[in-house]
């Protein structure tokens, strides 16, 4: 028998064993969802077209692309000492998996309500599935733009990987964030229908503000203490302060993004749990 | 105790027509070993207590309680994402359940009379495959409590009649939980009724108490 019937854990006293033991059922649940609809968004997003997840590969590459262009257009050379391959790539990567996974919670629900009428789905767990998924592609695309580098312009693999420890420090702050700003993302959608718009605006002035394609450090103290409150532009100095060997810059800051993520992650919470109570959603059929 | 409504009221909020409330503070006890049958006309707000009941929306005020599996409703057929193959919709439903797919897959392979068109995507179904796809799945999951909304019945008379066989061999351990407009579908399934009349829901401890209080609130 299919077993869904389990009082939820707030029937319990906290900590008692009848309490861990519903907690422990709605996480086998929890995880039991998030991998089916990991599965599913895979096949949906990437399976039904014919170069199917080379789209994820070609999108930031045509990024790429048309910076290394703009930049050799206008004379300019990477503004750190390693490769302009390395200095962008390590910017792109960074900040298209934040851009890609807020345009992706911001339809997480609207895009779903069918599978939300199956009791035991939730929307966070598709919040969390795509924000998964997206991390997946995105570290995948950052390996094979690693060694497409190595083999097309011989740039060594070291420079991509400089402090592996503190990459994956910068990698998991950038995953926290991420995953706040999805969840915010998905609650204003929520409630403003007009988020989606907004979002499309808001994303291309983000995207030229976030450090791409300078560093923090390069920009005189006046423009570095305005870029000092885009919590994205911490994230990509210190991605690259971690991977390239040959960058340090002493201008991010770790703790004021996890602030700014917290904060999202309330918000977001927040407003997916009134939803939740009040059940006021659209639901199909 | 099975399934527990506790003073459960539904609003819906419209930009257009503003708030509306279609169930107005329900209290009604669903008891194991029993099946139950509610009537309603169209839009007295049959659809939506029983979208509440399995769990597919939520109430605005009140609460379900339940110990036992319920079923999504028989046929319903939204949350197939038509891109994918009937096959894979099976996966996605049988990972979220955690049953065996190839238990599921060979009941529904069988039940729905699709046949190969299993491993074709759902958008090149007919609407009448769709649903049997989605009737055969809930089938194939057992669930204590399966919840039929009429207006979805779906088939020709020879899959309806399979259906209701089905339903005969099920009974020992699930019992059904149907609405309908109209009584005689309710005594072919059901044994206790109740009739859902301006959002307000009154319990009978037979169909024909029920029916007779349906014939009175409509005529």
């Amino acid at each position: 028998m299919a077993d869904q019937h389990l009082p939820p854990s707030d029937h319990f006293p906290p900590f008692s064993s009848a309490w861990f033991a519903s907690l422990g059922a709605s996480l086998a649940i929890m995880y039991r969802v998030i991998h089916a609809v990991i599965i599913r968004e895979a096949r949906t997003r990437y399976g039904s077209s014919n170069i199917g997840y080379a789209w994820a590969l070609i999108d930031p590459f045509i990024e790429l692309v048309v910076l290394v262009v703009a930049f050799s257009l206008i004379g300019r050379t990477s503004p750190i000492a390693a490769p302009l391959s390395v200095f962008l790539i390590t910017g792109i990567m960074p900040f298209s998996f934040w851009r890609g996974v807020v345009t992706r919670g911001a339809n997480a629900v609207s895009a779903n309500l069918g599978l939300l009428s199956y009791p035991q789905v939730m929307p966070s767990d598709i919040i969390i599935a795509r924000v998964l998924l997206e991390a997946a592609t995105t570290i995948i695309v950052y390996i094979l733009f690693v060694f497409a580098s190595l083999l097309v312009v011989g740039t060594p693999i070291g420079f991509f990987f400089g402090n592996p420890s503190q990459m994956l420090l910068a990698m998991a702050t950038i995953f926290y964030f991420s995953t706040a700003s999805a969840f915010l993302s998905s609650g204003m959608a929520r409630v403003l229908p007009i988020w989606q718009n907004i979002w499309g605006y808001l994303s291309r002035p983000i995207w030229l503000l976030s450090g791409i394609f300078f560093t923090l450090e390069s920009l005189p103290a006046g423009a570095r203490a305005f870029m000092a409150y885009n919590p994205v532009a911490h994230l990509l100095e210190w991605f690259r302060s971690a991977s390239i060997p040959t960058f340090e810059s002493g201008a991010y800051n770790p703790l004021f993004p996890i602030s700014v993520a917290t904060v999202f992650l309330v918000i977001g919470l927040v407003i997916d749990r009134i939803l939740l109570m009040t059940g006021d959603e659209e639901i199909v059929s | 105790m099975t399934i527990e409504l506790r003073n459960i009221t539904k609003i819906y909020k419209s930009r257009r027509t503003g708030r509306k409330t279609v169930l107005h503070d329900i209290n009604a006890v669903f008891e194991r070993g029993h099946s139950y049958g509610i009537l309603g006309v169209n839009g007295a707000g049959k659809s939506t207590l029983l979208r509440i009941l399995c769990g597919a929306e939520r109430p605005t005020f009140g609460e379900v309680r339940k110990d036992v599996s319920i079923s999504w409703r028989l046929g319903f057929a939204s949350s197939f994402n038509s891109t994918l193959t009937g096959m894979e919709n099976l996966r996605f439903v049988c990972r979220i359940y955690d049953v065996d797919v190839e238990e599921v897959a060979e009941f529904v392979r069988d039940f729905a009379e699709i046949g190969k068109a299993i491993d074709e995507p759902i958008r090149n179904y007919s609407s009448g495959m769709r649903s049997r796809l989605a009737f055969g799945l809930s089938m194939a999951i057992r669930f204590q409590v399966y919840v039929i909304d009429e207006s979805l019945s779906v088939g020709d008379f020879k899959f309806q009649e399979k259906c209701k066989a089905e339903f005969e061999k099920r009974r020992e351990e699930s019992d059904i939980l149907l609405t309908s407009h109209m009584p005689n579908m309710i005594e072919q399934y059901c044994d206790r009724g109740g009739v859902v009349h301006r959002g307000r829901l009154t319990m009978f401890d037979s169909v024909e108490e029920a029916t007779d209080y349906y014939v009175q609130v409509i005529g």
